[in-house]
């Protein structure tokens, strides 16, 4: 009996760990640095919706979006609404995108970009909270907590800047859907892009 | 041909990558069918799992010359993009043509006969009927059934389209006689139920098959254990 209860105990404390992120279920809290070195915590931003936009700004498919404009455009749009955006470098030391918060605030400006802020995560934490897979990979989060959308950023899985044009864009459609009282068209889709570049 | 540690996607490249795209260049007339794959290798990746080819890889497409076409010379071109990946992804992009003799007799350079002959044969055969491909869609994975009288010891399904099956998780393979069953994990971002479960069946390791195995629905489940 007493070891029963152990058993389920265990399971218990297990089990929070093993819980994958599925939409229409509570997105899990994190707290991460930004790139300016403040924090930022999931359940402060808890009214508002939140878009999750994972980045490596030397894969071909963050390019495509970066490049054109097209994230920038996409980020000024939704924080214009009162959407809080981050974006998030799970790239570890030494690999691909991953860079020093001073190299990053270069980047945004050079860029143009306009997210609420960058979340620097070199460790992955974030990411492997998630199962951020590529990048982009793109999460949005309801003012109730809720994760209303897992996957890509668009329907065009390709790094070729000329089928920005004719895509649907997921996050938008999610976006305007949700704010207008309507459930999300396609709340996942298979992310596209490069595999993220965590630490091994 | 891609340099040692670098892989090219499958037409379902996994979880992550992107196959390769053509657009041909062709002169009146001439039409070209589907690139035709074969049979790709798993990938791991630190986030999943890919499908790809390393080393040299030939991707077929049948050139159809008109009947009525003259003997001569006509031009073929192609505008190639793919992608390259190691531990980071290049994207390529390159623009071929060839000369092409239409002639009464056809025939072939000797060494590129040598390359395409053992390139055909890592093409999927299609499966034989006495297989009854069927799958059967249950809430978290695909059962895909076929007949088989040959001892089977292993089984490996690789899906032609994305967003079915969770490619990293392992395929369950068991046996009633000669009835096989694989159980394939749906994957998480599996949304619009198929008319059929379309992809290759490595069997034994060794024996690569393209199979359609037709979504048997729940309805028709529920009549035949009436009977």
């Amino acid at each position: 009996m007493k070891r029963k209860l152990t058993l389920a105990l265990l399971l218990l404390l297990v089990l929070p760990a093993l819980a994958s992120v599925r939409v229409g279920e509570a997105a899990p809290n994190f707290t991460a640095t930004d790139s300016y070195g403040h924090q930022h915590s999931l359940a402060q931003y808890k009214g508002k919706y939140v878009v999750l936009e994972w980045h490596n700004q030397g894969c071909p498919y963050t390019k495509k979006h970066y490049d054109s404009g097209n994230m920038q455009k996409l980020q000024k749009l939704w924080t214009s609404k009162g959407v809080v955006w981050f974006t998030v470098i799970s790239s570890a030391p030494g690999t691909q995108g991953y860079v020093t918060a001073t190299q990053e605030n270069e980047y945004l400006k050079r860029m143009g970009a306009a997210p609420t802020a960058v979340l620097l995560d070199p460790r992955g934490d974030l990411g492997h909270l998630y199962e951020a897979k590529t990048t982009p990979h793109m999460f949005i989060i309801n003012p109730r907590g809720e994760l209303i959308y897992d996957g890509a950023i668009d329907d065009k899985s390709t790094s070729d800047p000329a089928d920005i044009a004719g895509a649907t864009n997921y996050v938008t459609a999610a976006l305007e859907q949700s704010m207008a009282g309507s459930a999300v068209a396609v709340p996942t889709s298979r992310p596209y892009g490069c595999s993220v570049k965590y630490a091994k | 041909m891609t340099d040692t540690g670098w892989h090219i996607y499958w037409q379902n490249p996994g979880d992550s990558g992107e196959p390769p795209r053509t657009q041909w260049k062709l002169p009146a007339g001439v039409t070209i069918g589907a690139l035709e794959w074969p049979t790709p290798m798993r990938l791991s990746t630190a986030v999943g799992t890919d499908y790809g080819y390393q080393g040299t890889t030939v991707l077929f497409s049948s050139l159809q010359i008109p009947a009525t076409a003259q003997p001569g010379n006509i031009e073929v071109g192609l505008d190639l993009r793919w992608l390259a990946c190691h531990d980071v992804c290049i994207p390529q992009h390159t623009r071929l043509k060839t000369p092409l003799r239409i002639a009464n007799a056809a025939s072939i350079h000797y060494s590129a006969h040598q390359i395409l002959q053992s390139a055909a044969e890592r093409l999927p055969k299609p499966l034989p009927p006495s297989y009854r491909p069927m799958a059967t869609i249950l809430p978290n994975s695909f059962l895909l059934t076929f007949v088989s009288s040959e001892p089977i010891t292993k089984a490996e399904f690789f899906p032609a389209e994305v967003e079915q099956i969770e490619n990293s998780a392992p395929q369950e393979l068991a046996s009633h006689g000669k009835n096989k069953s694989l159980t394939l994990k749906k994957s998480q971002y599996f949304r619009q139920e198929p008319q059929s479960l379309k992809g290759v069946l490595v069997i034994n390791g060794r024996d690569a098959y393209q199979v359609d195995a037709p979504i048997q629905s729940s309805i028709k489940i529920r009549r035949s254990h009436q009977k």
